[in-house]
């Protein structure tokens, strides 16, 4: 059960007890953070999320993964901490920051919502694009494409199939590459050929 | 082969090089009370193998800066923990299906170094099934609650963080049944769920957590019914491909 304050320093005893069980576990989730926060913040922020609160989200995540150390199993962490984390963004930042879209995609609204992208940067095309897609597909395409984790991983994350990983991120390719285009298009036509 | 235009790999790359600021690095790890320095600023913190560099400062125990939403939300989190780890299971046997989905985009890319994917050792799902027995009364499922920045004002709060623990715990303890194979006693615990929390925070949870007991009791008319409706009204769940995979709803 979670406690609020629950962090390393009060993490529940092991069998064995002791303060140095208590350090052990402060490192390990100090490991945990240097190894992954720029990955979970950078997840969230794909996902749609500001700066600001890409990093409330992921900080939450971080104070869930203290209080069930116990219960991460070794090599999993990166999964539990991104599936955390994007369960966090879905609960308390739902579709804030992205487009309102009910469908997959919808170029038509990216159309309205792209004019003059010429002055945009790179990053801000690829947020443009990200969220002219359905967010559960840019879950996977973020996870696999830009973060580099494995369908097995995305799969434990996400708690989904690995089948579904595969046809998520099939439709999130076809998705973003006709997003991309349809941008480049525009940057083209507003004589952005940057 | 995956190919890719010039463009996508372009917007990939910008997407892959954007990192936290040293600020907002130092915030987050001064607020789990880590305190690590993160020598040479956001550009470098925390990358991939640059990030071990970092050093770890003396802990503290304050949750400086943890506010109560933060408390909450991660109380939240933790009734999807349980599936997390069924999912962790039921995945454990799951094949590598890399060569099936083509090479990342990325891969044709001058990339950064990612840490490498823990590899899942290979288990068995564990079964499911239990011995069928009589169906229990079809009950409504209490519509979902949001848990959101307006239900967290002071003058609800302790009594919301209560009730939320006791929520999870009697979650919790229906799914132990459900995992020591007595599907019908966690039933009746998703009952005392209903009745004591109709508009429960984790109903969607428990909706889930009681299709899955009927599927264990052998009750699968009962837990296609449930599965639909929960399908229709929470299709956006991240439950919903969990509830889809049990009952195969068509």
């Amino acid at each position: 059960m979670f406690r609020p304050g629950a962090l390393p320093d009060d993490a529940r005893p092991s069998p064995e007890g002791g303060a140095g069980m208590q350090t052990a576990a402060r490192e390990r989730l100090a490991t945990m953070f240097r190894d992954h926060h720029q990955t979970v913040w950078r997840t969230l922020r794909r996902w749609g999320l500001d700066a600001s609160s890409a990093a409330d989200a992921g900080q939450q995540a971080y104070v869930v993964a203290a209080e069930r150390l116990d219960d991460i199993q070794r090599g999993s962490e990166r999964a539990f901490l991104l599936g955390t984390a994007l369960r966090i963004a879905r609960a308390n930042f739902r579709k804030a920051n992205r487009l309102q879209l009910e469908e997959d995609m919808d170029l038509r609204t990216l159309d309205a919502k792209a004019e003059g992208v010429d002055g945009l940067s790179d990053l801000q095309l690829v947020d443009l694009a990200l969220g002219a897609m359905e967010p559960s597909l840019v879950e996977v395409f973020v996870l696999y494409e830009m973060e580099g984790l494995s369908s097995p991983e995305i799969a434990l994350a996400l708690t989904v199939p690995v089948g579904t990983v595969a046809s998520r991120l099939r439709r999130a390719r076809e998705g973003f590459r006709a997003v991309a285009k349809r941008i480049e298009l525009m940057l083209a036509r507003e004589g952005g050929a940057r | 082969m995956h190919d890719t235009t010039a463009f996508e790999n372009r917007l990939l790359s910008a997407a892959r090089s954007e990192v936290a600021s040293a600020a907002i690095s130092e915030r987050m790890s001064h607020a789990l009370g880590l305190n690590l320095a993160t020598p040479g600023g956001g550009a470098s913190v925390g990358t991939g193998a640059t990030a071990g560099k970092a050093a770890t400062g003396t802990a503290t125990a304050s949750l400086t800066k943890a506010t109560t939403l933060l408390v909450l939300s991660a109380v939240l989190v933790t009734a999807g923990i349980g599936l997390f780890y069924r999912a962790q299971r039921s995945h454990q046997g799951a094949q590598r299906i890399h060569q099936e989905e083509g090479p990342r985009i990325s891969e044709s890319l001058p990339t950064r170094t990612l840490s490498p994917s823990p590899s899942t050792p290979a288990q068995p799902p564990a079964p499911a099934s239990q011995p069928a027995a009589p169906a229990p009364r079809l009950e409504e499922p209490a519509p979902p609650r949001e848990l959101n920045h307006s239900r967290l004002s002071q003058t609800h709060r302790v009594d919301l963080e209560a009730e939320v623990k006791q929520e999870i715990g009697l979650l919790d303890a229906a799914r132990g049944r459900l995992t020591a194979g007595q599907p019908r006693s966690a039933l009746t615990l998703l009952t005392q769920y209903d009745r004591r929390f109709p508009r429960g925070t984790f109903a969607p949870e428990a909706v889930a957590l009681r299709i899955e007991a009927y599927v264990a009791a052998g009750d699968a008319t009962t837990a296609r019914t449930l599965a639909r409706r929960f399908l229709k009204e929470h299709h956006e769940s991240p439950l919903a491909d969990r509830v889809d995979h049990l009952t195969h709803v068509p």
